[in-house]
């Protein structure tokens, strides 16, 4: 046997018994495409009615009251990157310490449309939808409202 | 030429386990043909509900109302290579608000229709720029 055929057994045989200790994890996930910034840019407050965004943007994640017979709109989606390492070290014979190390961002960015009564755009914020719906108090979500697969703000 | 055929199908025999895809939904997709029969002005909210069953959220906005309907989907792709793992998750949704007056007539709505464009795919593939 050759000696480079002797390295590439030893360093399969080392990755072999190396993966029940580390591992390396990339983990990417999306939800909903994100608003076109273009259509957000046509959004003018005092003028565009609820019709227009709700062509323009199509149907909101969530949908509340604003103020007294407002609408508020909220629109979100998500880009999420995770590149995690993890390291397992048994230290006794029924446990293990165990280290990771992850780069997350899992908020949901989003936009919040406020509506007046008369159904006329009066606001836009762009943000964390998180930190939206605390900031526009979501005050009646609706009695019948389910947890969902798309992990409410 | 034999000997080397024979790893390179072990190699690939080995690594073929450790892919996998998954599909999940929720609710049934919405049928855009069905949706375009609802007329603003027109359409009461007992028509909607003949149409479309019972909606999945009914939001009370003052005087007005607001249904819900929607069918989310996800695809999920992995690979496990011994120390490596990739994994992606891509989830779109049909989604359709329903507003009505306080007359129970519908008002305004708004459809998209994203969940069949739901995809397979890598982590470092950008499944929106289609």
């Amino acid at each position: 046997m050759g000696r480079r055929a002797r390295t590439l057994i030893v360093v399969l045989a080392a990755t072999l018994l190396a993966s029940g200790c580390f591992r390396f994890s990339w983990r990417h996930q999306t939800r909903n495409a994100p608003a076109g910034s273009a259509a957000l840019d046509e959004l003018r407050p005092r003028e565009t009615s609820l019709d227009q965004c709700l062509e323009r943007l199509g149907a909101p994640l969530y949908v509340w009251e604003y103020k007294r017979n407002g609408v508020a709109l909220a629109y979100g989606w998500l880009e999420n990157d995770e590149k995690g390492f993890s390291v397992s070290v048994p230290i006794a014979q029924d446990f293990s310490a165990s280290l990771s190390y992850d780069d997350a961002d899992a908020q949901m960015r989003g936009v919040v449309l406020l509506f007046g009564p008369e159904l006329t755009l009066e606001l836009v914020r762009r943000g964390y939808l998180r930190d939206l719906s605390v900031e526009f108090d979501r005050s009646r979500p609706a009695a019948s409202e389910p947890a969902g697969p798309e992990g409410a703000p | 030429m034999d000997r080397k055929f024979a790893l390179v199908s072990a190699a690939f025999a080995s690594l073929a386990p450790a892919c996998f895809v998954s599909r999940t939904s929720f609710n049934t997709p919405l049928r855009a043909q069905v949706i375009e029969q609802l007329a603003p002005h027109h359409t009461t909210a007992r028509e909607v509900t003949e149409l479309l069953g019972a909606p999945n959220e009914v939001v009370q906005l003052g005087q007005r109302t607001a249904y819900r309907y929607d069918f989310t989907n996800t695809k999920r792709a992995g690979l496990t290579l011994i120390v490596v793992t990739l994994l992606n998750d891509d989830t779109r949704s049909d989604r359709v608000w329903l507003f009505f007056g306080a007359d129970d007539v519908l008002t305004h709505l708004g459809t998209t229709f994203d969940g069949a464009k739901t995809e397979y795919a890598m982590p470092w593939e950008d499944v929106h720029e289609h």
